[in-house]
């Protein structure tokens, strides 16, 4: 693998990685909102 | 007939603030520079992921003393959001560590033929990184709130002196890892457009890693509002879902 394979690799893998973490966190919060809102 | 949606249909949990527009615009400018300015003099184009690998754990160094503000400030007023804070902070910490030791494993094939070895920086980051994961562990451990902020809090305290212990680690053993490149204690080690790239990188990462503790914090007070009503009985929780079976024939035995 040349250099911007390598560097390909390690930027996908961290925006990936970022994605991910963004869209748990978004779940979460709107599972815990939904409850809050369950409870009037 | 249903109205056509607008943007208050859209939950807040959803909604981009100016923080997270600010995180992608600078990621996208970053990204940019980083790719576009020309290859490293010794290493060539593998060098570019330094632009990512520098910027992501001063970030995490950043979100880590974030903790430690969170920890104070819990300490000083025992308002449970700056302990919230404080976890939430750390949580983006261990992430960003995390994208550290990714970033430098995938750099270090190329360059040292190896993606990891045991030297002073590496192990301690991979020290650091283990060690705020067993803080989000003994968060995770204590239901009470403030029993949990109590506990964390002094290891949130202890766990601070990692970072100038991984950051000067360099300087005070032998390692294969490179020396300082910006904080060390003469001048700054890198040319014109690289420190560009580099500054661009550092100022995205720090609105993304900005961000994400707003939107983590956010989660957390939520999470411990939730907590709060469901232990003053208000409403049932999952356990209390099904209602007691009567033996007496009845059909409820709470009647």
């Amino acid at each position: 693998m040349n250099g911007w394979g390598w560097v390909l690799w390690g930027y996908g893998v961290v925006f990936f990685a970022v994605g991910i973490y963004l869209w748990a966190l978004m779940a979460r919060t709107r599972s815990v909102e939904r409850r809050l809102d369950e409870l009037g | 007939m249903t109205a056509p949606a607008t943007h208050h249909d859209v939950p807040a949990s959803l909604r981009l603030t100016w923080l997270d527009k600010t995180a992608i615009v600078t990621l996208v400018v970053a990204l940019g520079l980083a790719f576009l300015t020309p290859p490293e003099a010794t290493q060539g184009n593998v060098a570019r992921l330094f632009y990512l690998h520098l910027p992501t754990i001063l970030v995490a160094y950043a979100a880590f003393a974030t903790t430690l503000i969170g920890v104070v400030a819990y300490l000083a007023t025992k308002d449970l959001k700056w302990d919230q804070l404080a976890g939430a902070a750390a949580e983006v910490g261990v992430v960003f560590t995390g994208f550290t030791i990714i970033v430098g494993m995938i750099w270090a094939k190329p360059t040292w033929g190896v993606y990891w070895t045991w030297s002073a920086r590496l192990t301690l980051t991979a020290v650091m990184f283990f060690a705020y994961l067993g803080y989000l562990a003994l968060r995770r451990a204590v239901d009470d709130p403030v029993v949990r902020a109590k506990r964390s809090s002094l290891l949130g305290i202890l766990l601070i002196g990692l970072i100038p212990i991984v950051h000067f680690s360099v300087i005070w053993w032998r390692d294969i890892h490179q020396g300082g490149t910006i904080l060390r204690p003469d001048e700054m080690q890198i040319d014109g457009i690289l420190a560009t790239a580099l500054l661009a990188g550092f100022v995205a990462w720090s609105f993304t890693g900005a961000a994400l503790i707003r939107r983590s914090w956010k989660l957390a007070r939520l999470e411990g509002e939730l907590d709060q009503r469901l232990r003053a009985g208000d409403g049932r929780v999952a356990g209390d879902a099904v209602d007691t079976p009567a033996l007496d024939g009845s059909k409820d035995a709470s009647s």
